[in-house]
């Protein structure tokens, strides 16, 4: 399935949360859709599905979302972990949710296969609100795969969830996605979205920052530096400049370089007989592309110091 | 809607307090019979104490489970999933409004049926009980008259996006603002919303002291819920499905 976003644009009291917002989510790859706090993120997602009102359009398949007819059965949605009735089971939530799939007894079946998947199986009927987030997320995550669906909405998944549950979620993503699905999942972590998705929609203050590939983006972004720390840090910097290597003194006898590589610094250095206390490459990362494209994008920014 | 409908079932169905509503109605009813033991029943004193006696306790019960159907879905976040599963609103707003009448109709069908025979266990009575037209009509639209107000509140749960408002508003409405209303107005107070109601599933067309209201009484409360409901499909249409 292919979710196309056109000029989505939601106000909220003459504020723009969402501004414009064009993009295409393609099936067989995760998308990853990443920006600051308050950048309109959980907004588009709603925005996306119906749930809130606005401007511009979303077309599943060629086809708004209220206009599919099961739409349970073709796009599966998280947006918020904790949507259900604290004193209803987690197997009586999944079984009412999957009424809207109209398919007879067949739900009840597809539940307890769910149930086992995620790994709530044992709490199954259990009254949801003594969940942990992480266990909320995980009857989320239940509920938006109970229609079999083509696509995923899942707006911050991994919060809440431990390591263990973080690394299972990568997997079923990725393999959901290596089945041909489309996911489109907002996440805070970083890290965690570097080994996740395969392209990344990056927004700020609701306008469009970034729409590619993640290593394009990575790549573009930040060159691969290189970190040393050598007692004969000036003498290393003179060596140095005739390569065009950037070089920034970042600390006493500490050297961050740009522009050449690992194996460049080193050679130089033995043959200046330098000393090296420390020689590593610090790779670029989504994080700092991230850091770079929404530094003026920031709307909740923390003070210098407490 | 026939999905939404088994949604509605489910998630009904899966509440304690939706459960213990319906218990608590029916065992009203029984212990109000109780009361009866030993004494002779006919047809008119059957619907007193099948549909009359009770129908103040179950407009109340059936205003509680009706408001849920959309109060409890703004209150937990619900609102959302059940939008993804039903996202044209006008009719998942339809679909709630008819589950919740058919669950307040077939509570208040269970509760006066356990009356019935629990009665017919404890007093003396004949066949001619059941050969009088009166009585089915008084169980028929007392039960219809509960899952109307189901339905009303339903509508208003929509629109106020609470539990609780809505059935102080009915409580209002019906126990204060009608009787007021009587006491001022007369036998023209009988074509209020609950009182018509009230005389509708009355043995005699005449529950209170203000005449037969006729066939103009079983129109007025509809057209009550028709404009409740004209106004909560546009609110549920216009707003963003945020909780309350």
């Amino acid at each position: 399935m292919r979710i196309q976003a056109a000029g989505l644009t939601k106000e909220f009291g003459g504020r723009r949360a969402v501004d414009g917002l064009s993009f295409t989510v393609e099936p067989g790859r995760v998308t990853g859709f990443v920006g600051p706090n308050g950048a309109g993120k959980s907004t588009t997602l709603q925005l996306m599905l119906g749930l809130v009102h606005g401007g511009g359009r979303t077309l599943f398949d060629g086809r708004p979302y209220r206009d599919l007819p099961c739409p349970v059965r073709e796009v599966g949605a998280v947006l918020d972990a904790r949507s259900f009735h604290p004193r209803r089971s987690a197997r009586d939530h999944l079984r009412m949710l999957a009424a809207a799939g109209g398919r007879g007894r067949a739900p009840d079946r597809r539940v307890d296969q769910l149930l086992d998947l995620v790994g709530l199986a044992p709490v199954a009927g259990r009254p949801a609100g003594g969940f942990s987030l992480g266990m909320a997320q995980r009857l989320g995550l239940a509920a938006a795969l109970l229609g079999d669906p083509r696509a995923l909405l899942l707006d911050e998944p991994a919060n809440g969830l431990d390591p263990h549950g973080v690394a299972w979620l990568r997997e079923l993503l990725r393999a959901f996605a290596a089945g041909g699905g489309a996911v489109l999942v907002s996440s805070h972590l970083l890290a965690e979205m570097q080994l996740l998705a395969d392209h990344v929609v990056v927004i700020g203050r609701g306008r469009l920052l970034a729409d590619e590939p993640l290593d394009q983006l990575v790549g573009r972004s930040v060159r691969e530096q290189v970190l040393v720390r050598s007692p004969d840090a000036g003498r290393l910097a003179e060596l140095l400049a005739p390569t065009g290597a950037a070089v920034d003194r970042t600390g006493d006898g500490e050297l961050t370089i740009s522009g050449v590589g690992a194996e460049v610094v080193g050679d130089l250095a033995h043959e200046g007989r330098l000393r090296l206390h420390r020689l590593t490459t610090r790779s670029a990362s989504l994080e700092a592309a991230f850091l770079g494209l929404t530094r003026d994008e920031v709307e909740y920014a923390a003070g210098d110091r407490p | 809607m026939t999905a939404l409908l088994s949604y509605e079932w489910r998630r009904m169905r899966s509440l304690g307090s939706d459960r213990a509503l319906v218990a608590g109605v029916v065992a009203f009813a029984l212990l109000a019979d109780l009361a009866a033991a030993g004494r002779p029943l006919d047809a008119e004193g059957a619907v007193f104490h099948v549909v009359q006696r009770d129908l103040a306790v179950r407009w109340l019960a059936a205003a509680a489970i009706g408001a849920q159907a959309f109060g409890h879905e703004f209150r937990y976040g619900t609102i959302r999933p059940t939008l993804l599963g039903f996202p044209r609103r006008g009719r998942l707003l339809a679909g709630k409004v008819a589950a919740a009448a058919l669950a307040g109709t077939a509570g208040a069908l269970l509760a006066s049926a356990a009356s019935f025979a629990l009665l017919l266990a404890l007093t003396r009575w004949d066949g001619s009980l059941f050969g009088d037209p009166r009585l089915w009509r008084s169980l028929a639209y007392g039960a219809v008259t509960v899952g109307l107000v189901a339905a009303l509140a339903a509508g208003l749960g929509a629109l106020t996006r609470g539990t609780g408002l809505p059935v102080v508003l009915l409580a209002l409405w019906a126990g204060i603002l009608e009787p007021l209303a009587a006491a001022v107005l007369g036998g023209g107070a009988g074509l209020l919303p609950f009182l018509s109601m009230l005389q509708l599933a009355a043995y005699s067309g005449e529950a209170v002291d203000l005449g037969a209201t006729g066939p103009l009484s079983a129109v007025v409360f509809p057209l009550c819920l028709a404009a409740v409901l004209v106004a909560a499909a546009a609110a549920f249409a216009r707003r963003d499905a945020t909780t309350s």
